[in-house]
């Protein structure tokens, strides 16, 4: 592999807690290049919280420690806030859970994509920045990109809301797009239309995607690549194809616990924590 | 006897109505699931029966009787309701056992103790949990508890609204596999709505899909596990939901 | 022993009710001292307490003893807060009047808390005409200024602590009335709610049982630190002569009565209005501590 996208090394992630702090994230490593890495995992396990790490954008309390976390060549641990701003969006971009949240209610569509845009791209004109709009609009399969431009999010269903939300991070043409959960708050039908979209997009635009979910379905569909985490922990590393071969029981656990369209078993076998938590 | 039954019913919300015309006969001890996607109107139903939907005409029965318009005592001890948020369907600053003794005390019953005391064992919660608080449990020990509150009254009828929608995928196993017990145990009628199908296939007899309103395909869990819906949208829901089997699970077998 | 006491109450798993309930205040109370402020409220709001209670024991003197030889005496030894114009010991007057002070504001959250809850509440759950009605009601009296409101209750009534106490409820329920009712409104279609309805939980029982329970932590926030106010309403009722009246050691009409020795004899009048002062300071900080341990945006993340 030629020069990895990214690099983590040992990140950890603490939350203080009533008996000192308490580690969320315990030591996670990976790297990443301009492929599709899934990270999965239960509520709790920490994939979340990676994902904001990367971005610097875990809110105290939280202290984030990280032996090495390069972008691109670049040290992200020691990079200012005002060099890491512009990195944010501008080469790393991150769609979140719930379009409803992430887009402002006061600005039309329209005007918050073209804001995205401006602040890494001030030389454009106007006009331009308006015909990008739409271009991208149109790009994220919305039919009729001027009307939808001038809506506000509330007058968008969610999953239009999504497409929106996805065309506002990839217009300055990002290299990493950090997708957490990106398709939870959507019904099933819309969720692999939106899958879908972000993945033609990305294999256009020979980006790196890290797709943090809990769906070992979605993920193993999407992605080139996964990681399984418990606990703060990744415990199983492996090609999407592969993971037949999952090892750590953990993995073999949630597999087994999903049950199945055409399901025969009369009880679901249950995970039992026991055998790798020793709690 | 059937134990809902429901005839030429449409709901409204004070303005147009999102459910039309829906009838279905759900037979005693069978479990039935209403399938689709948000805006469907298939939790709308639910909430029509449970008597949390006022604005409706056409007939609900259950058990044989037609309900009224309010939630009342007598339906109470036939039919009870499992919601879909178990941070939101608890109260917070009462313990479990306050909650689970909550609907002896409506209905005056006795042996309050003993009761709350063999619901838990029921549901599978260690008696360590009786007098905790909410916050101090897990979303899946806290859908346990809220199934054990339904369960109290003795009901023979139970409404799960995405019971499981909001956990993750282990606890949703567990949750999964106490509903299966409980209805062998209880010989319980479940009406189950739900986005997820591979839910239904465990779960559920048969399955009615919803779209815009309307029921457009009422099917068995046979047809379900093959896949051979009738309707395009059926189908299509099927093929969305990852067809015969999800890739993460092929890979197991 | 003491740390039996404590592992009981911190014990995760209790078994009894009663535990629970005690254990959940222990750890209030425990997260209450931790606040330093909040701690200081409660050590001003304590002592006023054990103040009125032992009154008798603490003052030196007789509050209403009258001694003409020694007016106006400024403090010493003998009298540490001075004497006032009839020679009546300040200190023992400002101590037997933290019982007038405590009564006041014992009996206005008596009156006004429950008032409050029940009119916000069954407004919020019940909603329509019902609702209509009752914040109609309290818009009609939260829209009059309350001291006057309160003077000309007075002022009709006649003077006296009593009215003082009637005049001053009759103003302070209505934002009680509000708060519950935002906050019934924010729970009332939560599904804990459905639940209980479900299960064929009449009205009453609803709103006083699981309703209620959810608006107290707030109302006693707010309740806490309305009471430096009330204080002061009381004061200033008492400064203007409608409220305790003489010969009753109460703060404000104290202070009314310093009022013409200000300049030459300042103590008269200042030490009732630092015991006031520090008093009301005392109900803010109990106040702003409650909060940051009661309000349920905090809760559950223990």
């Amino acid at each position: 592999m030629s020069m990895p996208l990214l690099e983590v090394e040992d990140l950890r992630v603490a939350f203080p807690g009533r008996d000192g702090p308490v580690e969320v994230v315990r030591g996670a490593s990976f790297s990443l290049g301009r492929e599709r890495l899934g990270i999965v995992g239960e509520s709790g396990s920490g994939k979340s919280l990676t994902g904001r790490s990367i971005l610097r954008l875990l809110r105290p309390p939280g202290k984030v420690s990280v032996g090495r976390m390069q972008f691109d060549g670049q040290d992200l641990t020691t990079l200012s806030e005002r060099r890491m701003r512009a990195l944010r969006g501008a080469r790393i971009s991150m769609v979140m859970q719930d379009p409803k949240f992430s887009l402002n209610p006061v600005m039309t569509v329209g005007d918050q994509i073209a804001e995205a845009l401006t602040l890494h791209d001030r030389g454009s004109t106007r006009r331009q920045r308006r015909q990008h709009v739409i271009e991208m609009l149109d790009k994220v399969r919305i039919n009729d990109p001027d009307r939808v431009a001038a809506l506000y999010p509330h007058e968008v269903s969610g999953g239009m809301g999504q497409r929106v939300m996805i065309a506002m991070m990839l217009i300055p043409e990002p290299d990493l797009l950090i997708a957490d959960e990106p398709t939870s708050a959507l019904d099933v039908s819309v969720q692999a239309s939106v899958m879908d979209l972000i993945d033609t997009l990305i294999r256009e635009n020979g980006m790196g995607l890290i797709l943090i979910s809990h769906d070992l379905g979605l993920v193993s569909r999407y992605c080139d690549r996964i990681l399984v985490m418990n606990a703060g922990k990744v415990v199983e590393e492996c090609a999407a194809g592969a993971l037949d071969q999952a090892v750590h029981p953990y993995t073999r656990g949630l597999l087994a616990a999903v049950p199945q369209m055409n399901e025969t078993r009369p009880f679901l076998p249950v995970l039992d924590r026991t055998a790798w938590e020793g709690t | 006897m059937s134990a809902i039954a429901l005839v030429n019913l449409t709901i409204g919300y004070g303005g147009d109505p999102v459910v039309h015309d829906l009838t279905l006969d759900v037979a005693g001890g069978e479990s039935f699931a209403l399938v689709g996607e948000s805006g469907s109107g298939k939790s709308t139903v639910l909430k029509a029966i449970a008597g949390l939907a006022p604005d409706w005409h056409g007939t609900i029965e259950v058990l044989g009787t037609a309900r009224g318009r309010r939630p009342d005592r007598a339906f109470a001890q036939h039919c009870q309701m499992v919601f879909q948020d178990p941070y939101g369907s608890l109260h917070p600053r009462k313990t479990i056992d306050d909650t689970l003794s909550e609907p002896l005390a409506i209905h005056g019953l006795s042996n309050r103790a003993e009761r709350v005391v063999d619901m838990l064992r029921a549901v599978g919660l260690d008696q360590r949990f009786r007098f905790r608080f909410p916050h101090q449990l897990s979303g899946g020990q806290r859908q346990r508890v809220a199934i054990a509150r339904a369960l109290m009254l003795e009901p023979r009828v139970l409404l799960l609204d995405e019971p499981t929608s909001a956990l993750d995928v282990s606890v949703q196993a567990e949750i999964l596999n106490l509903l299966k017990r409980l209805r062998t145990e209880q010989k319980l009628t479940y009406l189950l709505v739900t986005h997820n199908l591979h839910v239904v296939a465990f779960l559920c007899d048969r399955l009615a899909v919803m779209r815009h309103g309307r029921m457009v395909e009422l099917a068995s869990v046979e047809t379900l596990k093959s896949g051979q819906f009738q309707h395009p949208y059926a189908r299509e829901l099927y093929a969305a939901s990852g067809g015969p089997s999800t890739e993460a699970a092929s890979a197991l077998r | 022993m003491f740390s039996a006491t404590r592992d009981w109450l911190t014990d995760t798993a209790p078994r009894s009710r009663a535990q629970a309930n005690l254990g959940r205040a222990y750890a209030l109370t425990g997260a209450l001292l931790r606040n330093p402020l909040a701690a200081v409220g409660l050590l001003i709001v304590a002592t006023l307490t054990l103040t009125a209670i032992f009154a008798p024991l603490i003052a030196p003197h007789e509050p209403n003893a009258q001694d003409l030889a020694n007016r106006l005496m400024p403090p010493s030894g003998a009298h540490w807060m001075g004497t006032d114009e009839l020679g009546r010991d300040i200190f023992s007057r400002v101590v037997y009047g933290a019982r007038i002070t405590l009564m006041i504001v014992v009996l206005v959250a008596v009156i006004t808390a429950p008032v409050g809850l029940i009119v916000g509440a069954v407004s919020g759950y019940f909603g329509g005409w019902v609702d209509k009605v009752l914040m109609g009601i309290t818009d009609v009296f939260l829209s009059m200024p309350k001291l006057i409101l309160a003077l000309a209750f007075v002022a009709a009534i006649g003077p006296g602590i009593e009215n003082a106490v009637i005049a001053i409820a009759i103003t302070a329920w209505p934002p009680y009335a509000r708060i519950a009712r935002a906050e019934v409104l924010t729970f009332r279609n939560s599904e804990f709610i459905a639940a209980v309805q479900l299960q064929g939980a009449s009205a009453a029982r609803i709103v006083l049982r699981h309703v209620l329970p959810l608006c107290t932590s707030s109302m006693i926030i707010r309740v806490t630190l309305d009471m430096a106010g009330i204080i002061l309403i009381a004061a200033g009722l008492g400064f203007l002569g409608l409220g305790a009246q003489p010969p009753l050691p109460e703060w404000g009409a104290m202070i009314s009565r310093g009022r013409s020795f200000i300049l030459d004899q300042w103590w008269v009048a200042t030490m009732p209005g630092f015991a006031i002062i520090i008093v009301s300071l005392g109900f803010c900080f109990l106040g702003d501590g409650l909060r940051d341990v009661l309000d349920p945006k905090h809760e559950g993340r223990s």
